[in-house]
């Protein structure tokens, strides 16, 4: 039977033909987790204490993060670090710390091929879909993974979601993302895997395709997996030092439904407040005054995202008062921005450049007092997120971002290109 | 044996996407005590919520309910005052694996947030997969609960279904 790309990673980790809607147990090929009070702290007590287990069989299958809370503010966040460290130690898992955002970091150390199956407790781990793998956030049953190295899953079915043609300057992987949920709903692939291909795919970078894919969740999706390309096989080159067969489904494999998306056709939209499911054009929210602005997260933190930026602030000035903070995705990229120029062409705009961290997307830094409205490249625009329950966040593209950054209120930024 | 779903709907949301962290409001996402979670549930729908509400009440929900980045207060205070089930049109998966983990039984059930109002009686037949109205007597068809959802709700959550179901196989 024609197969899906997601029934054939799972039916080649089973062992067995399977399809979707098949429920068993299956052992994932990475098992990864990220430093945050209230996760590996309670795993490792739920490991040693409450299930006795204090030795995993396959240790080189586990990989762990401290990218939250980093570096550490205060004694209680080094101290999750050193939970962290301990874990790690104790069960030998490989622990990256201080490298970047975890769900990046995994590819750029070349620990993501094509067809694996990794899990984490957070959904974003989606992202490693652009290298045509899947990677499904399993929230509380972690721990399963902990414990037994397997996890109980039903195959998901697929939503196949074809691009044509290509973007028009002035519009990102972003706006894709937000134009196909306005087109198909924030439900539009619930409990599905989004699998992405069609010629309009190969247009698109690979940091526009982590970007799709790291946001699989907003369409309901369960993770999302892309037909590998020869840019695909050139960055595992890169990666993981590998030749590896391309990953495309089989003709006639069957989806819950096929979506066409037009890439010419995408205009720039934005993310309102209060929830993810808000999409609405740039047009109705031009002139809207913002206080600050975020370019980072797992989502939007790549070279891509910061030359667009810096196409739009280059010879221009972020307005007095304005606050826009780049945050790189990973240190990786911050050494490559620095290499291409773009550090000092953001900081002499007058954006501020950090150090990789989760910390702007969750409001431990840069955050929002009362009253407050920002710009974000982060994942989640919910009441909160980035400091104050009674700040806003809208959610738009680096152009965008950086073209509001000037004018200190929302601008589209196609009149500034 | 899997518990009794047996009882009165003390809301129905139909609106679809509905963000969960709304039941104890965004104020509360980090609040532990459960008797503050208790007090403010559901309250911003009903003020008197947390005293109307008894144990066995079901709480209906539109498609796709729990989409967003549920956290897991409210579900806490829902069951804290005896809520025994969610019936839903669909749930988003991160919060059907989340709160399934937890052991709370999450029902889908096409139409039913059209077709039950506030305060009938519905009865979740495990075996056929149905859900009774009691006043009407009118039954909706479920989708198949997996086996996995099911051990969660017999073992208590994941720790006792790891322990029970899992790692005693080993
Ligand atoms: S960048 Fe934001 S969404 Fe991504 S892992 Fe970090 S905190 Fe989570």
């Amino acid at each position: 039977m024609s197969q899906t790309i997601a029934e054939k990673i799972f039916s080649r980790i089973a062992g067995q033909k399977v399809s979707a809607g098949t429920e068993r147990l299956f052992p994932p090929d990475l098992i990864t987790a990220y430093d945050y009070p209230g996760y590996i702290d309670k795993y490792e007590t739920q490991m040693a204490d409450e299930l006795g287990i204090t030795k995993v069989n396959h240790p080189e299958k586990f990989i762990l993060f401290i990218d939250h809370l980093y570096p550490a503010g205060n004694p209680k966040a080094q101290q999750i670090h050193e939970i962290t460290r301990r874990f790690a130690r104790n069960y030998g898992f490989k622990l990256y710390e201080g490298d970047g955002i975890g769900h990046q970091v995994i590819s750029e150390k070349g620990h993501v091929h094509p067809g694996m199956f990794v899990t984490h407790f957070d959904g974003h781990i989606s992202t490693i879909g652009a290298l045509g793998a899947i990677g499904i956030g399993i929230r509380n049953s972690m721990i399963e993974a902990f414990a037994t190295e397997e996890v109980s899953l039903v195959v998901p079915s697929s939503v196949r979601i074809n691009l044509e043609g290509k973007l028009q300057r002035g519009v990102t992987a972003r706006d894709v993302f937000h134009w196909i949920v306005r087109k198909i709903g924030p439900d539009g692939c619930r409990q599905a895997v989004i699998e992405y291909g069609g010629k309009g795919l190969g247009s698109l970078e690979m940091d526009e395709r982590f970007t799709l894919c790291n946001l699989a969740m907003f369409l309901g999706g369960i993770s999302a997996v892309m037909e590998t390309d020869e840019k695909t096989h050139a960055y595992l080159r890169q990666t993981t030092g590998q030749e590896h067969p391309p990953m495309a489904p089989d003709p006639g494999a069957r989806y819950e439904k096929e979506v066409t998306i037009n890439l010419s056709e995408v205009e720039p939209v934005l993310v309102a407040p209060p929830s993810p499911a808000n999409t609405i054009p740039i047009s109705e929210a031009l002139g809207v005054r913002i206080d600050s602005g975020y370019i980072g997260s797992c989502a939007s933190g790549r070279i891509k995202d910061f030359e667009q930026a810096v196409e739009i602030l280059e010879g221009r000035r972020v307005a007095e008062g304005f606050r826009l903070n780049a945050v790189p995705t990973t240190t990786a990229i911050q050494a490559q921005m620095s290499e291409l120029g773009l550090t000092p062409k953001l900081i002499r705009s007058g954006a501020q450049v950090h150090v990789s961290t989760c910390d702007f997307c969750i409001g431990q830094m840069g955050a929002l007092t009362e009253g407050e409205r920002s710009v974000s490249t982060g994942t989640l625009n919910i009441p909160g997120r980035m400091g104050s329950n009674r700040a806003e966040i809208y959610t738009a593209s680096p152009y965008t971002i950086a073209a509001t950054a000037v004018h200190g209120k929302i601008v589209d930024p196609r009149t500034m290109l | 044996m899997l518990p009794t779903i047996r009882g009165r709907v003390a809301w129905v949301f139909q609106e679809p996407n509905f963000d969960i962290d709304l039941i104890v409001g965004v104020d509360h996402m980090k609040t532990q005590e459960i008797d503050i979670l208790k007090s403010v549930c559901m309250t911003s729908y009903d003020a008197r919520f947390p005293d109307e509400v008894q144990p066995g009440d079901v709480i209906v929900g539109g498609a796709n309910f729990g989409y967003g980045h549920p956290h897991y207060p409210s579900c806490r205070a829902l069951r804290a005052l005896g809520v025994s089930a969610i019936i839903a049109e669909s749930f988003s998966p991160g919060f059907y694996r989340g709160e399934s983990s937890n052991g709370f039984p999450l029902i889908e059930c096409p139409n039913v947030s059209t077709t039950v109002k506030r305060w009938q009686t519905v009865a979740f037949d495990w075996d056929n997969e149905t859900l009774t109205i009691a006043e009407t007597g009118e039954k909706l068809a479920c989708q198949k609960v997996p086996q996995k959802s099911k051990d969660l709700i017999l073992t208590d959550g994941i720790i006792g279904y790891l322990k029970q179901v899992r790692l005693s196989k080993q």
